[in-house]
């Protein structure tokens, strides 16, 4: 059976304010703010100096800023060269990957102390150049001529659900006005606004600018109006995560090392990661409701742990569109396939639902600066599970066990983890 | 060495496209059929030989784009004239991307699912060579089967 071979506990963990960054904030600035922080919220501190390897996820600032080779440039920028630093690239679960690759090097005894990374700063390229580059991540030989984008694959994946079960747009919306709900709650999210609040702003421009003032009756009548346009049928612009600038550090220890930096350490007792064709169009079985590389990723992290669906208490899933975070929780076995749409609209992903989903706000509303989003999920959850999260969003229950759950591309690599406070 | 007896790769799938003709890769021992076609075969990794398919199939799954790739706003796609981005599955049990033409694709409510389909073959011009001339590479796209 899969397990490692010593504990791992997180000792610190934190981020940058995810949003739109550049150009006043860059990689390099966002990095050591996301570390700075880092070092904050581990209790008794920690030195660059104790730190025995340094793993940075980032997607391709290749592409996005000309800038390959990151993890010395990070490295160095908080003081931990000449220790070993290298770059995991796995799309938009880039650092998801690098943090399994951290806790291994842990529990396989090589290291003692290590430090995980996220950074992506997305804005420096317009919409139609993110766009571009985020479909690197895609299928280029096979897909993109064929017209794929990457609202366009997982509105296939929605359509594919709506017709075998029935789904509709409202089950998403509901989706997306939590996200709004949960983002207004983080001070480090990149949409503070809820959705009510967004369409005040609306209306307001309109009366500023002397156009008829729209009225809607609701939320859901604001997304079913022309003022969210379609992107890729059945998806809409708010059923869209954003294009978000940000960085994210989180720092390991073995249990021999932790207690030197945190009388409370969060133990990571389960992790697993799966793959799958890199193409929609390959997964076998016709699989086009779910994804596959979840159910995998999951599996192992169950197995390790020895926890099932039902164990999990509070979970940050991989939302980059709305029905994403509707398949995980099918995926995750949190709900049986087609039945997680009437547990949303029942409210049990909520703040105060019996299982928590994105108290963050998630990549929906928190943001998505896709190399740093696997760290950014496992933020949330360490803060959660500490009782430090900011604002109202603070879950009001002893939090014993969270997950994280982090995608790449449309489902082609898949990390999930599992933390307790107790040690298992 | 007929044409069929080639080594399966992506440059062989894109001429045979060139020619409009559609051509899976064929494993000599568990018989299962791949499209795009593989060097090695999907379910028992044997080396495959190229077939030619029927390009008939049905509509798995689609998303009509109004927000689109760069490689199809150029071709004229915008938020007010989408495209189909489609996979179907071939009658060979195989599975492929491809651009669904000849529907209603402003009304993909008007869409079915299962709806029976034809290969069509596309043409897109992807830069010039150095004396100006257009480059082209093929893509096999579907339409409803008539």
């Amino acid at each position: 059976m899969r397990h490692l071979n010593r504990r791992v506990a997180i000792v610190g963990a934190a981020m940058s304010k995810f949003g739109i960054n550049y150009p006043k904030l860059r990689s390099i600035d966002m990095w050591q703010e996301a570390w700075i922080n880092a070092v904050k919220l581990t209790d008794k501190g920690i030195s660059p100096k104790v730190i025995d390897e340094f793993f940075l996820g980032n997607f391709t600032a290749d592409l996005f800023n000309h800038q390959g080779h990151m993890a010395p440039q990070m490295a160095d920028l908080v003081g931990m060269t000449p220790k070993p630093a290298s770059r995991f690239e796995g799309a938009c679960a880039s650092s998801g990957i690098a943090f399994r690759q951290g806790v291994m090097s842990i529990a396989s005894g090589v290291n003692d102390v290590v430090c995980i990374g996220g950074v992506e700063q997305m804005n420096e390229l317009n919409t139609e150049g993110v766009t571009g580059a985020l479909a690197a991540a895609a299928d280029t030989t096979y897909e993109y001529y064929a017209g794929a984008t990457f609202p366009g694959l997982y509105a296939a994946i929605a359509n594919a659900h709506f017709h075998k079960f029935g789904t509709t747009p409202k089950d998403l919306w509901n989706i997306a006005i939590k996200a709004y709900e949960n983002g207004h709650e983080n001070p480090f999210a990149q949409e503070q606004h809820t959705l009510k609040e967004i369409m005040e702003l609306k209306k307001n421009k309109a009366i500023k600018r002397g156009k008829p003032v729209p009225e809607w009756k609701d939320e859901y009548e604001f997304l079913a109006s022309r003022s969210n346009p379609m992107i890729a049928y059945p998806l809409r612009l708010f059923d869209c995560s954003l294009i978000t600038d940000g960085a994210a550090c989180v720092f390991l220890a073995s249990e021999e090392e932790a207690y030197k930096y945190t009388d409370n350490p969060i133990w990571v007792s389960g992790i697993g990661q799966g793959s799958a064709s890199l193409s929609l169009h390959d997964r076998k079985g016709g699989l086009l409701t779910g994804i596959n590389a979840t159910k995998e990723a999951a599996r192992q992290a169950y197995e390790m742990s020895g926890m099932s669906p039902k164990d999990i208490q509070i979970a940050e899933v991989h939302d980059c569109f709305t029905i994403a975070e509707l398949v995980a929780l099918e995926d995750l076995g949190f709900y049986e396939p087609g039945k997680a749409a009437a547990a949303i609209a029942r409210g049990e992903t909520k703040r105060d639902g019996v299982r928590p989903i994105n108290t963050s706000g998630g990549l929906k509303t928190k943001g998505h600066p896709v190399g740093a989003t696997g760290v950014g999920q496992i933020v949330e959850i360490f803060k959660q599970m500490r009782g430090i999260a900011e604002r109202n969003r603070q879950v009001k229950k002893d939090l014993k066990v969270g997950m994280t759950h982090n995608v790449g591309g449309s489902g082609a690599t898949v990390v999930v983890n599992i933390f307790t406070k107790e040690k298992i | 060495m007929s044409e069929e007896n080639d080594m399966v790769t992506v440059d062989k799938y894109f001429k045979f496209l060139s020619e409009k003709k559609l051509m899976g890769s064929k494993c000599p021992k568990c018989g299962n059929i791949d499209l795009p076609p593989r060097r090695l075969c999907s379910k028992c990794q044997t080396e495959s030989e190229w077939v030619p398919l029927s390009g008939k199939g049905v509509l798995k799954t689609f998303s009509s784009i109004y927000v689109g790739a760069k490689a199809m706003t150029q071709k004229g796609y915008n938020r007010k004239k989408p495209y189909v981005f489609a996979v179907c599955e071939m009658e060979e049990g195989c599975s492929v991307s491809g651009q669904l033409i000849g529907v209603e694709e402003d009304k993909p409510e008007s869409i079915p699912f299962e709806m029976p389909v034809q290969a069509v073959y596309l043409k897109t011009q992807t830069g010039t060579d150095k004396e100006g001339n257009p480059i082209y590479r093929w893509d096999v796209g579907f339409e409803p089967l008539k």
